[in-house]
């Protein structure tokens, strides 16, 4: 048998047809054709990427990682997102990058005996963070739990009743902000972390989509994208954050960031604004005067899965 | 000799391995240091903007069902009645029964309470504390926080009544909900809402035939 | 042995080497037509599978059965399970070289070639699972952002990454030298395989702290669960070796000793019982503890408020394991090769089950919040789990060609037709 000309390769190595011939020239040629025609199948086969790669910009597929851009190209990239957001959108935006304020760090508490379960904040959430409208995706979960119990296995969050419910109490549930997240330390790629005001936060355009993140968290705060968002030109909120609210690309983990784009201006977060029950607390735990600081000073005050040692920024408790 | 040199690759491996893995170790028992909060610069920052409550509209009078040609409903103000009655009603008789005209059919569920015990019988336009001192109209907080201590204290510091606007005042104002924006005064306990916003996540809606919504046990046992 | 280097000088080398390669593959494509017909339907399932993944990736992961309550599927329960049947060709290894079995020895190199498939299958089910795989790159030491060594799952990159490379290399320097027709140095291969026989130990439990670690995952937060992983392991990666020698035999006409078989059989008998008892020892301390830590285990054994999807999965798999044992314990498995054969096919489907949709969709099931729902693979899951079956099948058989010559004694195949004298053993080093 000859040595010379194999097939080159291709995993469809293969020659179609009847039994062998002998002809080692002719069955070179036979493989050849195989060959090509197994590759081609795999061309044809892989064709719907061109669709992606036709929306990928190779500034986006080699954009840097977050920690390690400098102003000029952070710069270059919020502009870049903003035309993406026009012409993907049809929406005007202003997408900024927040850097934490030094001395700042957030906690949040909330008074379940306030929460009447009216999914107010779930639903500003979703307005305020431009979440997919087909989803009525958002970052906060409401429990309805029964009074005497803390067991979330008698929890249900697809309650569609008149609220507040008889023996029923309200428990929502977001990102804790662990001082200790799981989250982050499992992501291969340093995609997540938690900044200096205690905000964990993902690089959208690095994340990868593993969702290791997403089975390490014991809270359920983080979410997917299974497909690109579909939100409305007229209802996209225009006022972005780089690493909060801006229209995440598909294929990546997102999750409640305390709207950063608002608490780093000052503001409060969208959800607790919308409550209308005054349930929600929200500030500066290093402030000894703030609102935050007097519930954790003056109420007993829990967190939730305490356990498992995750050290959340989010408290709650009762008054009665 | 390339045996050598490949044993010695991989031993710079392993201890590369245990070098990378050292700081963390290190990290995990001298973490308490790093969290030590530097307070000064929350200090030096004074409180700025101001906290505006928003209180209701002082008297709003009786409405009168009629509409002036601009579209605008007529109101009646308390004192249109209230200074003609010669005889103010006796405090003990005054309970629902007692009600007359327009007052007729008020909803009043606020513990054992009577009119007066807000509304001043001498002066129909303003309330009274239980001592007797007079109170504006719109101050419903002082005269709500005589029995409502409690709620009074949370809501003094933040943790009962919402807001919006700015949780660090150096850059912003806030505001801040009198109670009467939640509570009427005469049926104060917070009537049962439709919850706004479920979420539809895929498989939770039922419309996915592999995948059926779930059930809790929420309401059994 | 040979106490001098027994590879030719470096300029030999670079002119051989691509002789070499084009000579394996000449060897590799060449059969009958019945492999031509297997090459055929295996390219045809990993096309659709190339097709359902390209789909996938374009239009989201929406096309998948996953959702933020199960973040993980198929895949990554059929990623598991595919580092068992790596780290199981390390069975034969361990016989081999640190026991001497001469017979295992002549064989060996089907461990190390499945271990390829194997690695490069769990490689291709991680990249699947991407919701980004345009951005793999990130997870290149150096070039992205490798979070080592805090993230487990950088962790699992490394291990595998380099068993896949320890293999390539053993397995490619053995046959390199038959092809070149000299005695391997055993300096060039002997500290890899030892090597590789710590590494499949790692790559196991690697994985398996991939999901032990977690603490808000109660059903894998156990400490047996690596050891349980390997126990599981050694056994379907035997069970793979030994149905691959029956095909062989069958298929390939070749006359293999069955010592080899019978020493993995013998493993088998005793490791399929410590797999047994670690499963009986988890599943009794999570029931009768009991609590809400339970829900999972519930749901998984006896359903869950009326949601029992993994029922019957999990109930297969623990009947397909009894059945498995009872027939690795019975003196007839190593007379009538017809219940080899279903021991091994029994315990290779009941660990598949055990260690994938049994292990790693309940971990999702009740959700961190207790919320219930349910999983159920995707067309497109299928298909490109499939695909990838079917892939790994086709490197698999590609390499087994390849090293056939040499398992059958007939390594002049391999030789180049006026290269040096064949080698009168069929053994593969020594």
């Amino acid at each position: 048998m000859s040595e010379t000309s194999g097939p080159t390769g291709g995993p469809g190595d293969r020659r179609p047809g009847a039994a062998g011939p002998t002809d080692p020239s002719r069955r070179n040629a036979l493989k050849g054709l195989g060959a090509t025609l197994g590759a081609a199948a795999f061309v044809t086969a892989i064709s719907p990427l061109r669709n992606l790669a036709r929306t990928t910009s190779p500034e986006e597929l080699m954009q840097k990682h977050y920690k390690e851009l400098d102003s000029e190209e952070k710069r270059a990239i919020l502009r870049r997102l903003e035309e993406e957001t026009k012409l993907e959108y049809g929406a005007e935006a202003r997408i900024r990058d927040h850097a934490a304020i030094p001395g700042t760090k957030f906690a949040y508490a909330i008074n379940l005996s306030l929460c009447n379960g009216n999914g107010k904040c779930v639903e500003a959430c979703h307005k305020e963070n431009n979440h997919d409208r087909a989803t009525n995706q958002s970052y906060i979960r409401v429990l309805e739990m029964p009074i005497g119990t803390m067991d979330m296995g008698r929890g249900n969050t697809t309650y569609d009743h008149d609220v507040p419910a008889k023996g029923k109490f309200y428990m929502p549930v977001q990102c804790q902000q662990c001082d200790e997240p799981p989250c982050t330390d499992v992501c291969p790629v340093q995609a997540t972390w938690k900044e200096d005001d205690g905000i964990v936060v993902v690089d959208y355009n690095w994340c990868i989509g593993c969702r290791y993140c997403e089975a390490a968290c014991p809270y359920h705060a983080r979410r997917f994208n299974w497909r690109k968002p579909e939100v409305p030109a007229e209802e996209v909120n225009p006022e972005q954050g780089l690493l909060s609210n801006r229209i995440r690309p598909q294929g990546v983990v997102e999750k409640c960031h305390f709207c950063l784009h608002r608490t780093r201006e000052g503001r409060l977060p969208a959800c607790l604004e919308a409550c209308s029950t005054g349930a929600r607390v929200f500030g500066n735990i290093l402030d000894p005067e703030s609102e935050i600081r007097w519930i954790l000073e003056n109420k007993r005050v829990f967190v939730l899965k305490e356990e498992l040692g995750t050290k959340p920024s989010f408290f709650y408790f009762f008054d009665k | 000799m390339m045996f050598r040199r490949s044993v010695t690759i991989i031993l710079g491996i392993l201890s590369g391995v245990v070098l990378a893995i050292w700081p963390t170790i290190t990290d995990s028992t001298n973490s308490p240091t790093e969290a030590e909060p530097d307070l000064s610069v929350v200090r030096e920052r004074p409180a700025t903007f101001p906290i505006t409550v928003r209180y209701p509209t002082p008297s709003p009078g009786v409405a009168t069902g009629i509409v002036d040609v601009n579209g605008r409903a007529i109101t009646v103000a308390c004192e249109v009645c209230h200074s003609m009655i010669a005889e103010p009603p006796s405090p003990e008789a005054l309970g629902l029964a007692n009600l007359k005209d327009f007052h007729r059919g008020l909803v009043f569920e606020h513990g054992n309470l009577t009119c007066q015990s807000c509304h001043d019988p001498g002066d129909a336009r303003s309330f009274r504390l239980a001592n007797g001192t007079p109170v504006e109209p719109w101050d419903v907080i002082d005269l709500c926080s005589q029995c409502h201590g409690p709620q009074r204290k949370d809501f003094d510091h933040g943790a009962h009544g919402g807001m919006s606007g700015y949780w660090d005042l150096s850059r912003g104002p806030r505001t801040r909900n009198a109670c009467t924006a939640c509570h009427s005064p005469h049926a104060p306990k917070p009537g049962e809402v439709r919850p706004t916003f479920k979420p539809i996540d895929r498989f939770l809606t039922g419309s996915d035939p592999d995948h059926p919504t779930p059930r809790k046990d929420a309401d059994h046992e | 042995m040979n106490r001098e280097l027994s590879a030719p000088g470096q300029g030999r080398h670079w002119l051989s080497y691509p002789k070499f390669l084009v000579r394996s593959l000449a060897v590799a494509t060449d059969g009958p037509f019945a492999f031509y017909a297997w090459m055929t339907v295996l390219t045809a399932v990993a096309l659709v599978g190339a097709n359902a993944w390209a789909n996938q990736v374009t239009q989201g992961m929406i096309t998948t059965g996953m959702t933020d309550h199960v973040s993980w599927g198929l895949y990554i329960a059929n990623f598991t399970f595919m580092v068992g049947v790596a780290a199981g060709g390390v069975m034969m290894v361990i016989p081999a070289y640190l026991y001497h079995d001469e017979t295992m020895h002549d064989v060996v190199i089907l461990g190390e070639l499945l271990a390829i498939s194997a690695i490069i299958m769990c490689l291709l089910f991680v990249t699947v699972d991407l919701g980004r795989p345009d951005r793999f790159w990130h997870l290149i030491p150096g070039v992205g952002k490798f979070n080592f060594p805090v993230s487990m799952l950088t962790w699992d990159v490394i291990v595998l990454n380099v068993y896949l490379l320890l293999n390539l290399h053993v397995c490619g320097y053995l046959l390199y030298m038959k092809f070149l027709g000299q005695a391997p140095s055993p300096r060039w291969y002997v500290p890899f395989v030892l090597l590789s026989i710590v590494w499949a130990i790692s790559i196991h439990t690697v994985t398996a702290f991939l999901y032990c670690g977690l603490g808000g995952r109660p059903l894998w937060n156990s400490a047996l669960l690596a050891p349980r992983f390997l126990a599981s392991a050694f056994v379907s990666g035997p069970a793979f070796i030994i149905l691959t020698m029956l095909a062989l035999r069958k298929f390939a006409g070749l006359s293999l000793p069955s010592g080899p078989i019978r020493t993995l059989v013998r493993i088998i008998r005793i490791v399929i019982l410590i797999n047994l008892l670690m499963l009986v020892s988890e599943i009794f301390t999570e029931f009768y503890a009991g609590g809400a830590h339970t829900a999972s285990a519930r749901y998984l054994f006896l359903g869950l408020h009326g949601f029992h999807g993994l029922v019957p999965w999990m109930w297969t798999a623990v009947c397909a394991n009894l059945l498995a044992a009872f027939l690795f314990l019975h003196h007839s498995v190593l007379r009538s090769s017809l219940v080899l054969v279903a021991a091994c096919v029994f315990a290779f489907v009941g660990i598949w089950i055990e260690k994938g949709m049994g292990l790693i969709i309940p971990g999702f099931i009740p959700s961190a919040l207790h919320e219930i729902v349910e999983y159920s693979p995707s067309l497109i899951e299928w298909k490109v789990s499939a695909g990838i079956w079917a892939f790994g099948l086709m490197v698999f058989t590609i390499a087994l060609k390849i090293a056939l010559p040499v398992l059958a004694g007939r390594t002049e195949d391999l030789l180049p037709a006026a290269s040096g004298p064949a080698q009168e053993t069929g053994r593969v080093g020594s």
